[in-house]
């Protein structure tokens, strides 16, 4: 079943377009990565997927059917700008979003209970939202968002401001989701998670995709190749060499872009040739370097 | 009612019930006004024991002795001439003086010579020319050989003794009667404008703590809103309802007649649909600022609006009536002060209810139309203001 589906949608605030003309879908079972460099267009797409703003034109389906009330209460959403009511204690907060959820308060109860204990703030339920730090909030809002048990999980920024052991536990918590067959989607600037955890990966670029594919499909397409050699005193020239497209020299150390489809093992050959080779490593980009490519290649 | 918007009225008056602001609020503002009542009281007594001096400088040589015998609101002390009245005065050794001249019997001629202002506005000022006014007639009737008691009557010729009359009987009027009439509207008032403060404030940290994004992925804002004005218009009410209590056990003490029934209830619909106009306004406000401080600025306006027609009760009271009252009442921000204080004070052509009763019902619902435009918009507008 399509989880989302977005098709040629337009958002203008004043003048400035937002987001161009954007499609794109999602299906159960998968981790989608949303990627864009800052004031891409991100939240405020997820913004319009959730009903929050209208898009100017377009159209916006969830479930396979036009956003409703109704609906939103099937899909749990931790929003980029976040923040709980100081005063509340974390009982009382929770117990409220998971009413306005449509939860009955004994259900609501007894979720919580589980929910507080996955996430190790079992003994704080009477504490004030105040009175925690900046991650355990951080987990309360994600709890906010998984208490009814959705099957569209939307993350906007879900990584940011979470130390190493919170990160893992989102992690996990986000793959744990897919194995029950929901759909995840996240937003997030750190590719090396993005890389990790997803499926498919979304980039858009000044309110335009620029990149919709399965992680592998993404990598074959746009991965440049790169070797790393280091030799034993100061490189010299290498421009010379006839595979080479691109060389990066850091003292003994250099970065090579090889064209597309040459033999590692000539160019070794070729390299030995010219000094002492202590390191050879063949390494593929990543999607932080294909990002960064397709970003300002694009501007 | 719709489940949600139950929920979040339920949840709005249980956290703003508990809240230390609305719990001081609620007990301390009648011990406030009480107090601002009794001060003056103690204040009044206490001046009598700390009494200043008042020179008296009397020709006559009758008026004296009749003034040490009956006024006591100064220590008098005679004086022989004017010339060391003057000097007294000016060494500060007393602050005013009274000449009597030698004919004042006659004339009615008499001089009070003060360093204070406004010397007139005080009681014992006004004590002074009541006694020496009764010495005057004393004297001139003696001197005519009218009977003692004939010269008591003059003195104090009449009593009035005033009813005020209602659909519920005769009621005499006290000094209480006014305290009670005063009270309520303006407690009336403190009420909507606590609970419309509650209001605009929670929008505002709502902005301000970012949670509304969250709330908004799970409600409509027009279910959020409304939940919102039914919890702080409970509570508004339940605030109320306490010192009306208040009011009636003293009352009751005192053995003042209340209001009817039929009027406490009309009352009551002017104090909801007053709630319900001015919290949209709030809402409003709230929806648009960026900042507490803001919003703040904002509603100290729209409190003064409120307030203004408080300070016409003096003028209500000489004519409930008057054109420009029963004008002022059908303009919607006014309406419900104006009327509040009309029906507890004097009957209100029931043509004149009805007509406000309109008015006021369709802008209340113009209002909470924009109101709920303006909240959707401006709600999810960070850091910068709505066009």
């Amino acid at each position: 079943m399509k989880t989302i589906e977005i098709k040629n949608v337009t958002k203008k605030f004043n003048d400035r377009i937002a987001v161009n003309n954007l499609s794109f879908c999602t299906e159960s079972g998968k981790i989608y990565g949303f990627l864009g460099p800052n004031g891409a267009g991100k939240t405020t797409t997820i913004r319009m997927i959730m009903g929050i703003i209208e898009p100017d034109s377009g159209e916006i389906k969830i479930f396979e059917e036009k956003i409703s009330e109704k609906l939103k209460g099937q899909v749990g959403y931790i929003p980029e700008e976040r923040g709980l009511y100081k005063k509340y204690k974390v009982i009382d907060l929770l117990l409220y979003f998971a009413r306005l959820k449509g939860m009955s308060s004994e259900e609501a109860r007894s979720n919580i209970k589980i929910w507080l204990d996955k996430v190790g703030l079992k003994d704080r339920a009477n504490s004030k939202i105040e009175e925690l730090s900046k991650g355990m909030q951080q987990n309360i809002q994600l709890i906010i968002s998984l208490i009814n048990d959705p099957n569209l999980i939307i993350l906007d920024e879900p990584f940011v401001g979470l130390d190493p052991i919170n990160a893992r536990n989102m992690k996990e918590i986000i793959l744990s989701l897919k194995e029950s067959g929901k759909t995840v989607i996240f937003s997030t600037h750190q590719m090396n998670e993005a890389e990790r955890l997803c499926d498919h990966i979304f980039l858009i670029n000044n309110g335009v995709k620029v990149i919709d594919g399965s992680i592998n499909d993404v990598k074959k397409k746009y991965s440049k190749n790169f070797v790393t050699v280091e030799f034993g005193n100061k490189a010299v020239n290498l421009e010379d060499i006839e595979l080479i497209e691109k060389v990066y020299y850091e003292g003994n150390k250099v970065e090579i872009e090889i064209r597309k489809n040459s033999d590692y093992n000539e160019l070794l050959r070729k390299l030995l040739e010219r000094g002492e080779i202590k390191r050879f490593e063949i390494s593929e980009s990543s999607l932080e370097s294909i990002f960064v490519e397709v970003v300002t290649n694009e501007v | 009612m719709k489940s949600k918007t139950k929920i979040v009225a339920f949840t709005e008056f249980i956290t703003n019930v508990k809240r230390k602001e609305f719990i001081i609020l609620t007990i301390l503002l009648p011990l406030i006004l009480l107090m601002s009542m009794v001060i003056p009281l103690l204040f009044m007594q206490t001046v009598s024991h700390e009494k200043e001096t008042l020179g008296v400088v009397d020709e006559t040589g009758i008026v004296l002795p009749i003034l040490k015998e009956r006024y006591t609101d100064y220590i008098l002390q005679e004086i022989e001439n004017v010339e060391d009245a003057r000097l007294f005065l000016e060494s500060k050794n007393i602050s005013s003086y009274i000449f009597i001249p030698k004919d004042f019997i006659h004339s009615g001629k008499v001089y009070y010579y003060s360093k204070i202002q406004l010397s007139s506005f005080s009681s014992a000022n006004i004590n002074l020319e009541q006694i020496l006014s009764d010495i005057v007639i004393e004297n001139l009737l003696e001197e005519k050989g009218v009977p003692k008691e004939t010269i008591n009557k003059v003195k104090n010729p009449i009593q009035m003794e005033r009813i005020t009359v209602t659909k519920a009987g005769e009621e005499k009027e006290t000094p209480f009667s006014f305290v009670s009439n005063y009270l309520l509207p303006l407690f009336l008032f403190m009420s909507i404008m606590n609970a419309g403060g509650y209001l605009l404030n929670g929008i505002v940290e709502e902005k301000e703590n970012k949670v509304v994004e969250v709330l908004l992925s799970t409600i409509s804002p027009t279910e959020l809103l409304s939940g919102k004005i039914i919890g702080l218009g409970v509570l508004g009410i339940l605030q109320i309802c306490i010192w009306v209590s208040g009011i009636v056990i003293v009352t009751q003490i005192l053995n003042i007649p209340l209001i009817s029934l039929e009027k406490g209830v009309l009352i009551m619909i002017f104090f909801v649909l007053g709630y319900l106009f001015y919290s949209s306004i709030f809402a409003m406000i709230g929806s648009v600022s960026t900042s507490t401080r803001d919003s703040q600025q904002i509603s100290a306006v729209v409190s003064f609006v409120v307030f203004i027609p408080l300070l016409l009760f003096f003028g209500i009271i000489q004519s409930p009536n008057m054109t420009f009252i029963r004008l002022l009442g059908m303009v919607p921000p006014f309406i419900p002060t104006i009327m509040i204080m009309r029906i507890l004070l004097s009957e209100v052509p029931l043509i004149d209810i009805l007509i406000s009763l309109f008015i006021l019902t369709a802008s209340l619902i113009i209002m909470a139309k924009v109101a709920s435009k303006v909240f959707k918009i401006g709600i999810l507008m960070y850091g910068k203001k709505p066009i």
